[in-house]
């Protein structure tokens, strides 16, 4: 016999004015289910109006965060359990566009900012016809913040991004320091002006709720203490950082 | 100035307080006397005020609590609303106010070195 589970979900169109409410669905469980299953569940069968994002299924691109019975979670990867009540609604610090789809301009803005690319001034390594290759040790430098999927769940646990739209977020703010961390990079000072604000990394007051929604296992609480140690740093020796701490 | 300028004071600042704090309790209870009512004795304590050292450490004192206390009040006021204009106003605020205190501190612990 097929059990029925039920599943809310904050249904909103900010667009049309609408207020978002709570709407109650039923779907027919399955063992080893996941929320995401649900939702394509309830798109084909019940309301095709439901929306959502999704594409891998399988927690590699980072497009199916919501926030799941209040924590926010990758639909792909949260398991429907036999007794838990499901309540979905979508990423918290971002405008909702529609349903569970969030407008992330803004994430990505705040992300761009932070020059997230290898900077090279040299000319014999611009002119390098092979791969600029890091070497295996230095990798694990930063290897542990170069697995972000941008998926914003983070950004959407982080205190302070809701009570600050200026700040930077975890998700830049990590992804600064894999950046500088990186000895292939030859831009550090303009980086470094961008993040020592008040909007930049000495915003974070290491409530580590980031780390703790991080789908990939990154620490981005770890990677913004690291950079301000690092801005730190560069302050009292000049601009030049000399060592980045081994993970 | 750079935040992390104000950030890397804020940190020693804040070491410093601990440690000039250290000694000026330790100064009030070691230094010259024999007990804890000894040294709230009258004369115990206007003999500390009229030390030289002691009023270094109490002036030190005075500048660290003031940097540490009003730029963690200048972050939370920071905070509370986020925008340049309110930010400014905070910054020149805290600014004036640490300088009024400094200096009427000040004159209160070292003012009769110089003053009559």
């Amino acid at each position: 016999m097929v059990k029925n589970k039920s599943i809310k979900l904050l249904r909103s169109t900010p667009l049309k004015n609408s207020k978002p409410t709570y709407v109650k669905y039923s779907i027919p469980f399955e063992k080893g289910m996941t929320v995401l299953d649900a939702l394509i569940y309830i798109k084909e069968n019940v309301d095709h109006s439901t929306t959502f994002r999704h594409s891998c299924r399988m927690g590699n691109c980072g497009a199916c965060g919501m926030v799941i019975n209040g924590t926010p979670k990758l639909a792909c990867q949260t398991l429907i359990s036999e007794t838990d009540e499901i309540e979905v609604k979508p990423l918290e610090n971002l405008p909702v566009i529609r349903d569970l789809v969030c407008d992330f301009t803004e994430f990505d803005n705040k992300h761009r900012k932070i020059k997230p690319y290898i900077i090279c001034k040299d000319p014999f390594t611009q002119k390098l016809a092979s791969e600029h290759i890091q070497h295996q040790d230095k990798l694990y430098n930063y290897l542990q913040f170069a697995l972000c999927i941008k998926c914003g769940l983070c950004f959407n646990a982080c205190p302070i991004t809701s009570i600050n739209t200026n700040y930077l977020g975890p998700q830049a703010l990590s992804q600064a320091y894999r950046y500088l961390a990186d000895d292939r990079d030859e831009d550090r000072f303009e980086r470094i002006e961008i993040i020592d604000s008040r909007n930049g990394c000495w915003g974070c007051h290491f409530a580590e709720s980031c780390s703790e929604v991080c789908p990939k296992g990154v620490d981005p609480s770890l990677g913004i203490q690291l950079l301000k140690r690092m801005v730190m740093n560069s302050r009292l020796r000049g601009i030049r950082i000399k060592s980045v701490p081994r993970l | 100035m750079k935040e992390s300028s104000i950030m890397l004071l804020h940190y020693t600042t804040g070491i410093l307080i601990a440690v000039l704090g250290g000694v000026h309790l330790a100064t009030h209870s070691f230094l010259g006397v024999t007990g804890y009512f000894d040294s709230l004795n009258y004369g115990s304590v206007t003999g500390r005020y009229n030390d030289s050292l002691f009023s270094i450490v109490l002036e030190l004192l005075l500048i660290n609590v003031t940097y540490h206390g009003l730029n963690g009040f200048r972050i939370i006021l920071i905070e509370v609303w986020n925008n340049n204009k309110w930010t400014r106003i905070v910054n020149w605020s805290t600014l004036s106010l640490g300088v009024i205190v400094i200096i009427y501190g000040t004159i209160i612990v070292l003012g009769k070195y110089f003053l009559i």
